[in-house]
């Protein structure tokens, strides 16, 4: 996975997944990965360089989409078998909620 | 500009997760192609392989709205908020491997667009269970 800025040529960071990329989605700072084998990648853009957890999916079959939660408090993963897993990002210990400054 | 960033402890119990099954009709299964979120409701909609969108609540765990079925699997869809009205855009394409009246060639991939009233978002708890049609109107778009 490769972040960009659109004004370089080069990617700002590259990241190795564990396996091939099936679905994206991202509300700041939460990013999800959906890959093949059935892994879900969270990251936390304010530490993109490494994944703030690693997952399987709780689907049995393959990833066909992800969906973050506008409140960041989550994602939905969708799969070829008909079927929608809501999933929350927080097993008690933190959700994600950035409060921009001006 | 100064970024502030805090995480805020949060202690509910991993039992707020949960699937929900959907796009089936009786033993045959579609894929779930797209999940979108509408960007204030929360509410979200799923397009699938079996040319069917529905309207979804996560924390109702309801269904909102069925819409009816296109002719074709849906890869894609895009919700957009236009005014006080929001839009789902759909990419329905024919695949030769569905079934064979559907079978046609690529160019016959077309983008709809259906504006929906405000009743696709959260619903009250007074009104859950009441919910009925809001789309307003379906214009189609090449």
């Amino acid at each position: 996975m490769r972040y960009w800025d659109t004004r370089s040529p080069t990617p700002a960071l590259q990241v190795q997944l564990p396996d091939r990329c099936y679905a994206l989605s991202c509300t700041h700072p939460l990013l999800v990965v959906g890959t093949a084998e059935r892994h879900i990648q969270v990251y936390d853009l304010n530490n993109p360089s490494a994944p703030f957890k690693q997952l399987q999916s709780p689907l049995k079959y393959q990833t066909r989409t992800v969906a973050a939660f506008p409140d960041k408090s989550g994602y939905l993963v969708g799969s070829i078998e008909g079927r929608v897993a809501v999933q929350h990002v927080d097993d008690g210990t933190f959700i994600f909620i950035s409060v921009w400054a001006m | 500009m100064t970024d502030v960033v805090f995480y805020l402890i949060y202690t509910a119990a991993q039992s707020k997760n949960f699937t929900f099954k959907c796009h089936r009709e009786q033993t045959d299964i579609y894929a779930v192609n797209d999940i979108k979120f509408h960007p204030t409701h929360g509410t979200f909609v799923t397009a699938g392989a079996d040319g069917v969108f529905n309207f979804w609540d996560k924390d109702s765990k309801q269904r909102l709205k069925q819409m009816g079925k296109c002719n074709a699997p849906i890869p894609c869809g895009e919700c957009i908020l236009i005014l006080l009205l929001w839009a789902i855009r759909l990419m329905c394409f024919f695949n030769s491997n569905l079934q064979g009246h559907l079978a046609r060639t690529a160019a016959s991939t077309r983008t709809l667009c259906h504006t929906t009233g405000a009743r696709v978002g959260r619903i009250p708890w007074r009104r859950r269970g009441r919910i009925t049609s809001s789309f307003t109107g379906c214009r189609r778009a090449r």
